[in-house]
């Protein structure tokens, strides 16, 4: 309904992540620090590669708590800028609802926080805002989408990590 | 609490390989003052009908202009009409317009995993295809190509990914 709040089920924020912007960037040399990234164990949470338009794209994140093991890795390549720390809000369900991204990019919008991707899944949207503004990004969403009494909390409870085997 | 699990397997498991073909990507590319404007137009669009949406996704340039690609289901009873009227009303630059393939899949924990993302790629650039948009977020992975490349593409994900059925359509 206009104007009204979406009622949505919940939402999940990310620990801080580290997100890189690569702009017209080699695909053969992406797919190499993809590689290199996967031999050092370091997981890339979001990812985000645009052939379709005139000049390529890339964007992809890394947990801040990785980042000192990959920035030797990624400043190898001068075009491949790090911006701000950001946090992942996914919002679910995503129900294949034009509204909810409507919401999202009306409430960004509306408080001026950047927005640096989206990306659906099955279950979600998943957007990129800054990380030092996470508490701003849940007010601003909450002025236009419903949570439920007994939603599941913003803040994962767990964290994966790798460890070699002895 | 520290929980130690270990997990191995030999080739990526996943819940199945969903395709889709014949599907419409529009990207627009909408300047930063027009941002609000289109969350407003796009939350309130006032559809009889929701347009079948299969992915979006969307990222910030240099300027903070946001590029944003909807890939959306033509054959659903006035899925792409619906849409296409707001998306004229949009105030931005048209960019892209054009039919593709969307291939996509999750497997277990995916968004805590390393070495998904660079699968992918590695498997599609064995067969020289480069997909037009490749979107890893949770534990979902899509990938967008170049119409009628879909067949050559699921078979290449076949070296490093494994599908319970070789032919889900949801």
């Amino acid at each position: 309904m206009k104007g009204e709040r979406l009622a949505i089920g919940g939402m999940k924020l990310s620990m801080p992540l580290v997100l890189f912007r690569w702009d017209a960037f080699d695909p053969e040399a992406l797919e190499s620090i993809f590689e290199r990234l996967g031999a050092g164990r370091i997981n890339l949470p979001v990812v985000w590669i645009d052939h379709s338009a005139a000049v390529s794209s890339a964007r992809f994140c890394i947990d801040a708590a990785g980042s000192e093991q990959a920035l030797p890795i990624l400043q190898a390549f001068d075009d491949i800028r790090q911006i701000a720390p950001v946090v992942a809000i996914s919002v679910y369900p995503f129900g294949k609802r034009l509204t909810l991204l409507g919401k999202i990019l009306q409430a960004f919008a509306e408080s001026n926080l950047p927005i640096h991707a989206v990306g659906s899944s099955l279950a979600s949207i998943v957007v990129l805002g800054d990380d030092t503004r996470r508490a701003a990004c849940v007010e601003a969403l909450l002025r236009h989408l419903r949570l439920p009494e007994n939603h599941a909390p913003f803040e994962a409870e767990f964290q994966v990590c790798y460890q070699e085997r002895s | 609490m520290e929980t130690i699990a270990i997990y191995w397997e030999p080739i990526i498991k996943t819940y199945g390989l969903f395709r889709s073909r014949g599907l419409v990507l529009l990207s627009k590319l909408i300047p930063p003052e027009a941002l609000a404007d289109v969350g407003r137009r796009l939350a309130d669009g006032g559809f009889e009908r929701q347009p079948e949406i299969a992915l979006i996704s969307a990222a910030a340039a240099s300027d903070g202009s946001l590029r944003l690609s909807v890939v959306v289901h033509p054959d659903v009873t006035g899925s792409l009409s619906a849409f296409d009227t707001l998306w004229k009303q949009i105030a931005a630059i048209d960019e892209a317009s054009r039919t593709v393939d969307l291939l996509y899949f999750q497997g277990p924990h995916f968004g805590d995993r390393f070495g998904i993302a660079h699968a992918v790629q590695s498997d599609l650039a064995c067969i020289g295809l480069i997909p037009l948009l490749l979107v890893c977020s949770a534990s979902s992975v899509y990938i967008v190509l170049p119409s009628g490349t879909l067949d050559r593409a699921a078979a290449a994900l076949s070296r490093s990914f494994q599908h319970p059925s070789d032919d889900v359509t949801p």
